[in-house]
């Protein structure tokens, strides 16, 4: 039975301190915001965070000072330059960074999200990517012996998406690329989505079915100042005026509502 | 001589483009124009026989602010969207046959860095990370890498921090050659065996000057050409697909190549 909670702010009770939490989209895309705004007037921190392509979602949990760990393939605000909190962060050492390439961070996920061990992945054998993220390692593939990166399969406590619509029953609907989300939605403990607006239900339409979510929130605007199409573009005026802050004042990330 | 941003971006982009082949399935990433100009100037050369991924779209009908619009906004001008996820697997199954990365660091075996610059304890700098340059260099028939800035911090003997390897992997049965070449603000360089080379050199530069901004050693022909500048048909090219040249953003600021000081 998936459940509808009143507001963002609810999702704070379903999170403890110290949970791992993969935040879903990916870039300026589809940022469950007003979700993680929710856990930070919880007061829930040191968190590890899984964020496959961070933007603004990474930068708003380490301005907030909740982040302990972080698992990322790339942290970015797009063309708008450097992420200046990642920047900071990593420049002081203040969290400990798990540098991930895409598709390793897939295949990890996907191990959790098929039960498995591990998975093998694309990814060079010889990147320092591999050589420092204790998560892979080099292997020989069992029936050719092929030299080939093997991905522990990376355990998700609650995944946290925001989506254009989800339907009555929970069902969740997307206009376009569902990057990572279908795979964390099924790899986590716990999946929680905040959506824009009610859909008419049309479950065999539906990007991610009820089977994998536990919680639904209503949040108009909820991925802002990130896009979610069709219902919200980028809000190009608000992620510039981030890129040219010292990425430390986290309220500029909070959407008033 | 010197060279004006224009220049040295109009040059680039063309000396990627000509490494292109008919029948490239090019896959661009975001932030990087001059490899999204490069590979539609190349699709318009070939006569659309090669073929362009750019932010999750297939061979959008149009130029660099065509590309630049978010795919759901392009459905009456493309065939085809590629969600993030396919295009890995696109890229594993060489269904993509060629990316333009524009990594920090590019070092004498092709190493990509576009991860840090500095030890991994302090670093000074930081950038993306990991993102698909640890990938597709293992699995691509071919990466060619460029950088606006060529001096010795961005050519170094070894990179800082090895985000993508190099020349294919020694024990993969995969049929990857890895980083083929790289292009700079002052020249093409091509790895042949494993070994860098000037393959041609860019009007406003010596080989002195590509040497001296080198941290590597890189072999100097003697006979090595200018690089062709632009053909009429290519800058024509050019101000189709990017009449309000974004290219020109990737390219240092600053007065004049030709006669910086290397550091």
């Amino acid at each position: 039975m998936v459940r509808t909670l009143p507001s963002p702010a609810a999702v704070a009770e379903l999170i403890p301190s110290g949970a791992t939490v993969a935040v879903g989209g990916t870039g300026l895309n589809r940022k469950p915001m007003a979700l993680l705004k929710g856990i930070m007037a919880g007061g829930i921190r040191d968190l590890n965070i899984v964020s496959f392509l961070g933007s603004v979602d990474v930068e708003y949990l380490l301005a907030s000072g909740a982040v302990a760990d972080l698992h990322s393939a790339g942290v970015s605000l797009d063309g708008f330059g450097l992420a200046p909190a990642f920047r900071v962060a990593r420049q002081q050492q203040s969290i400990r960074f798990f540098e991930w390439s895409e598709a390793s961070m897939v295949a990890a996920v996907e191990a959790t999200a098929r039960g498995l061990p591990s998975m093998p992945c694309s990814t060079a054998p010889g990147s320092d990517v591999v050589k420092h993220n204790p998560s892979l390692g080099v292997y020989e593939d069992p029936p050719t012996g092929t030299p080939t990166v093997f991905a522990t399969a990376l355990a998700i406590d609650v995944a946290l998406i925001h989506a254009p619509a989800a339907d009555a029953h929970g069902n969740i609907y997307v206009d376009g690329d569902l990057g990572l989300d279908g795979l964390l939605a099924r790899a986590a403990t716990t999946t929680i989505v905040s959506f824009e607006r009610k859909a008419a239900a049309d479950p065999p339409m539906a990007a991610i079915s009820r089977l994998w979510i536990d919680a639904v929130v209503p949040a108009v605007g909820g991925s802002w100042p990130t896009e979610c199409h069709p219902d919200a573009f980028v809000d190009l005026g608000a992620v510039a005026a981030w890129a040219g802050s010292k990425g430390q004042t986290a309220e500029i990330l909070e959407k008033a509502s | 001589m010197t060279a004006s941003r224009g220049e040295i971006a109009d040059l680039m982009v063309v000396a990627l483009a000509r490494m292109v082949a008919a029948g490239d399935v090019v896959g661009v990433g975001l932030g990087t124009p001059i490899a999204l100009v490069a590979a539609l100037v190349a699709r318009h050369a070939t006569r659309h026989d090669v073929h362009v991924l750019a932010g999750g779209a297939l061979d959008v009908n149009g130029g660099v602010e065509s590309h630049l619009r978010d795919p759901r906004d392009q459905r009456g001008l493309t065939p085809g969207f590629v969600p993030h996820l396919d295009s890995m697997d696109m890229a594993e199954r060489q269904a993509m046959t060629l990316q333009f990365l524009r990594p920090a660091q590019i070092d004498r075996f092709g190493n990509l860095n576009t991860s840090r610059i500095g030890a991994r304890s302090a670093p000074t700098a930081r950038f993306g990370g990991g993102l698909a340059t640890a990938d597709v260099p293992a699995i691509l028939p071919r990466v060619i890498a460029y950088h606006p800035d060529h001096r010795p911090r961005s050519l170094p003997a070894r990179v800082d921090w090895i985000t993508g390897s190099g020349h294919g992997w020694a024990g993969s049965t995969r049929k990857a050659a890895g980083t083929v070449a790289v292009v700079t603000d002052l020249a093409v360089i091509e790895f042949v065996d494993g070994r860098g080379r000037m393959k041609s050199i860019h009007p406003w530069s010596n080989a002195s000057t590509v040497g001296e901004s080198t941290g590597f050693e890189l072999s100097l022909p003697e006979d090595a050409p200018p690089t062709p500048e632009p053909t009429p048909e290519e800058l024509e090219a050019l101000d189709l697909v990017d009449p309000r040249r974004r290219r020109d953003e990737e390219v240092p600021d600053r007065a004049g190549r030709g006669r910086r000081v290397t550091s």
